[in-house]
Formats: C-alpha cells, structure tokens, sequence
C-alpha cells in the first residue's frame, strides 16, 4: 500500500519534469536507430550473419536497463538523501524496505516502457526481428532490470552527494557497456577484453537478454548472478537505510 | 504525570567524534519540552535517536515504552516529526504532500481539514520549491501532526524565519500541546525555549548541564537581575542613600544620567518604592531579567551563539 503511494507520487513528479526521463529513454533508442542505420538491414559477418538492428537490440534493451539503473536511480536517490528527503520520508513512517521496492518498482515500469518503444520503433523502422523467446526475454529483462535498480538503489544511498552518483554511474556505464558489446561487436574487440566484459553486471545481463532472443536458450549462469546482485542490493540498501 | 519518553545515559558517536556522550532526561505527558543549546551540542542526535532514525550506541531509551532501535516502524506510527534541514521533492505539490504522508498513516485523514486549519488552502497546487519559508514550516508542521501523534519533535522549527512567522509559529506549537500532544522542541535559541517550554534541558558537548523550568534556572542561575533609569540631574550621594542600604541591592552605579542597580529579584519593589518615596518617577525605568543566555554563561563559561 505504502509502495504504491510513493510509486504513483513518483510517476507524478517524473510527468511534471519529463525532459530526464524522455532523455534517458531516447538515448539507448536512438543509439540503436545509429547503428542499426549504420551497419544496414544486410547479414552481416562481424555480427555473426546479423543484420545491425538484430543484433544489437537485446544488446540496447540492456542499455536501457544499465542507463537507468547506473545513472537514473543513483542520481535521483542520493538528491533525495542530500536534501533531506529521505529523512522525511522515513520519519513520516516509511519503511526503508517500502522506499527501496518503490523505487526498484517504479524503474523496472520505466525501463519495461523503454524496451516496448525500442521494439516497436525497430520493428517499424528497420524491420526488427521479434525475439526467439519472448518469455524468456522478458524474465531475463525483468531479472536485470531489478538487479541494476537495485544496485543503483545501493549506490544512491551510499554516495553523498547526487553530483557524485552521477560522476559515479557516467563512469561506471560508459566504461562496462562500451566494452560489453554496446559499441563495436565483441568480434572485432581483443579477446582479453570479451573474457573482461563476462565477468561484469553489464556483461551478464547483455547474454542473459541476448540468448533467448536470439536462439530459444535461457542463460541460467547469467540470470543467478543478476539475481544474487539484485538480492545483495537489496538487502545491503535496505540495511544501509535503516542505520542511518 | 506520566512520562512519554525516558532517556537514561544516551551515547552517540560518529566515527572518533562523539556527539553525545551522556544525555539523561525523561519528558512528562502534555508538556513542552525543550532542548537547548548551541550548535553541535548533540540536540539533532539525541531527538534522532528518540524518533529510531539514528542507532545509539549507549544507555536507555523508552518512547511511548517502545525501544526506537528495535520497534522504529511502530514507534513512528505513534510520533510526528518535523525535521532539521529536510525537504520535500521540488515539484510535489502542497496537496500532494499531505494526500501522501495522510496515506501513510494507520488512521484516516481529513485532508481538506487539514490544509484549511495550517492555511495551506490557497496554496494547495503550489509546487513545495515555490513555497516561502513560513509557508514550508507550517506544511511540515501539517505533516508532523497527521494522524493524531502522542509525541511531537519539532527540531528548529523556527529556523529562517522572520520574528513575525516565529511568533505564528509558536503559537502553533501551543496549539498542539492543546491539543493533548507532547512536544519535544529542539532549539539554539533562547528566547524561543523561555517563551514555550514547559522545561528545559540545557544541552552541551553532548550531556545535559542542567534541566529544570525556564524561570526556575535564571531565577537560581542567571545571576542578577538588572534595574536601570534615568538619574535626571539626582546627586549621586542621594542615590547612594537611597539604595545603599535597600537588602537585596548588590551593587549599584551612576554613569552618562544612567543609575544602574544589580539586585536580586525580589529586591526590585523596594527599588521602586524607594523611587516613589522619594517623589521620583523616571519614566524609563526598566528591569532586565537574566535569560537562559546568562545560564548557559553561567553554566558553560560561553554564550550559546559562540
């Protein structure tokens, strides 16, 4: 009950101050519009026979994911923290575990908003080929996109300051997705590199998202490593909140 | 009387520092209680430690007989708070914020109620950034009290605000100890902590260094109170007669047509009859009282805004 209250309060102030949100949405679709235009609707060899669009699309799904988890929710949460309103909210009877299922609730709704305008514009627009499995493309979505609210929920209540968890998650992004696939395909990059980008988040939810799109495989390994992080997160976020 | 909170021995640090080392007091039911001091004296950690938002580290703590470290969601359910330097986000609105906070509370909420008895009406769709001061302390003071609190902490509540909205501010502070509500205010300023509480904990360095009712500490503490009036060309050798030997008259001088006389408090009359006797009648005769200033002077060697 409580964590509806603060989800439609949430969504509210997001309507009323659009310009973060339709960013932060556009970005990952417009990059994968740029690819795709780039490496055109052909098969294509570094994309393993792919055409642009295909192959990147569960890549960009997972863009969305990282976007919002690493720079939206750290940013947002530490504001809160730094200006007070954290406080006020927990002295007012939240409970630390409603604030962290609210805001994990509220990103996954609009990281789930996300990937439906990024199917629908490539399927539009470049002909997107829709996923082997759906349900299994939507789990591993789902799993990755709380393990990263999650996670960003952890980094917004740890860092200080909102300019720092934004200096932190523009770091933290942009240095794993460009190395995870988000930039030139993983069979241009040096090998050293590809083992590097499996061992990180990003890495994990990028062929947890990609196997069942692609083929109709799952990605258990991938998927209980995003779970352990989004339990972890969780739990230290939480705990983080109720001791201070 | 009953108390609402007891604190026996309450430690806190951060770190190396420690910002409470030893707080003990207990609140009774349906007074006000302050607690002042200067900044950084421990006043915010104490009231968070009470309110569960703050682990302590040492001694006892009953609110309401519940442990805020080990029952925090029930005892907020029980409290309200207003706290220091916390916000609201920038583009919620008046009414949005009191629809939100009455959501949360386990009984229900007249919301329209309460936007029209804090006068929050006309500004109800105003976005909390666009609020002014007054109007941001009087929302804050709006949520602290919904649902009914046994217990209220109000932590500077009148921080920034011009003496007219301080005056409105504590006239609804008197409101909600009338209202049945215990109040815990926590304040740097004197004049604030005499005009409402009920009685005082004077906080420094962490421990209380003394507690009683306002007027009982400057009475017992202040030292002095203080008599001035014109002398209007008398001689000083007359007002040497004259209050010399009045008992109670501790010291006294004449300086720039100014008679300044330093007598304890029930030597004041005499003063004044001795004035009226002699047919004089300074009309800008006036007694200083010692204030809580001159307590904690007395107490700590310092002054409260050092």
């Amino acid at each position: 009950m409580m964590t509806v209250h603060l989800i439609r309060t949430e969504l509210r102030l997001l309507a009323r101050e659009p310009l973060t949100l339709i960013v932060s949405l556009a970005f990952p679709i417009l990059l994968l519009m740029l690819l795709a235009a780039s490496f055109g609707t052909g098969s294509d060899a570094d994309l393993g026979g792919l055409s642009g669009a295909d192959f990147y699309a569960p890549v960009y799904l997972s863009a969305t994911i990282a976007v919002m988890g690493l720079m939206g929710v750290p940013t947002h949460v530490a504001g809160y923290r730094e200006r007070g309103v954290l406080r006020r909210f927990r002295a007012a009877g939240v409970t630390s575990r409603g604030l962290v299922l609210s805001q994990i609730a509220l990103t996954v709704t609009l990281a789930l908003v996300g990937a439906v305008l990024m199917v629908g514009l490539g399927r539009a627009v470049f002909d997107l080929r829709f996923p082997m499995s759906w349900i299994g493309t939507l789990v591993s979505f789902l799993v990755g996109a709380v393990a990263f609210a999650a996670f960003g929920m952890l980094l917004g209540v740890l860092l200080s300051t909102a300019r720092a968890a934004q200096g932190l998650g523009l770091a933290l992004f942009f240095g794993l997705f460009f190395v995870s696939g988000g930039g030139p395909p993983p069979a241009l990059l040096p090998d050293a590199l590809n083992t590097f980008a499996g061992y990180t988040p990003m890495g994990w939810v990028i062929n947890a998202v990609s196997d069942p799109w692609h083929g109709a495989s799952w990605n258990p390994g991938a998927l209980a490593l995003l779970a352990t992080m989004a339990v972890l997160s969780i739990l230290l976020a939480t705990r983080r909140l109720t001791r201070t | 009387m009953t108390s609402v909170i007891t604190v026996d021995g309450l430690a806190k640090s951060y770190g190396s520092v420690e910002a409470v080392t030893d707080v003990s007091f207990s609140v009774e039911c349906g007074e006000i209680f302050g607690i002042l001091g200067p900044n950084g004296a421990g006043k915010t950690t104490t009231v968070e430690c009470l309110q569960g938002l703050r682990h302590r580290d040492g001694g006892e703590v009953r609110v309401l007989d519940l442990d805020p470290d080990r029952q925090p969601d029930e005892l907020r359910r029980r409290i309200g708070s207003q706290l220091q330097s916390s916000a609201l986000p920038d583009r919620l609105r008046v009414g949005e914020a009191v629809r939100l906070f009455a959501g949360l509370q386990s009984v229900p909420v007249d919301v329209e109620q309460t936007l029209a008895s804090w006068g929050l009406r006309e500004v109800r769709r105003r976005p909390f950034a666009a609020l002014s001061g007054g109007q941001r302390q009087r929302l804050f003071l709006a949520l602290a009290l919904l649902g009914e609190p046994e217990v209220v902490f109000l932590d500077e509540l009148t921080t920034g605000l011009d003496p007219q909205a301080r005056r409105t501010a504590w006239d609804l502070v008197r409101s909600v100890r009338d209202r049945g509500a215990t109040v815990v205010l926590v304040t740097h300023l004197m004049e604030e902590a005499e005009a409402l509480c009920n009685r005082v904990a004077v906080v420094d360095n962490g421990s209380v260094v003394a507690l009683d009712r306002p007027r009982r500490l400057t009475a017992e503490l202040g030292g002095a109170v203080e008599v001035t009036f014109s002398s209007n060309g008398t001689a000083p050798a007359l007002v040497d007669d004259l209050f010399g030997g009045l008992p109670g008259v501790a010291s006294w001088q004449l300086s720039d047509g100014l008679v300044t006389i330093c007598a304890e408090s029930s030597g004041v009359v005499d003063i004044a009859a001795a004035l009226a006797a002699h047919d004089l009648h300074p009309d800008d005769f006036a007694t200083k009282r010692p204030s809580l200033e001159d307590v904690f002077l007395a107490l700590t060697g310092r002054t409260l805004r050092d």
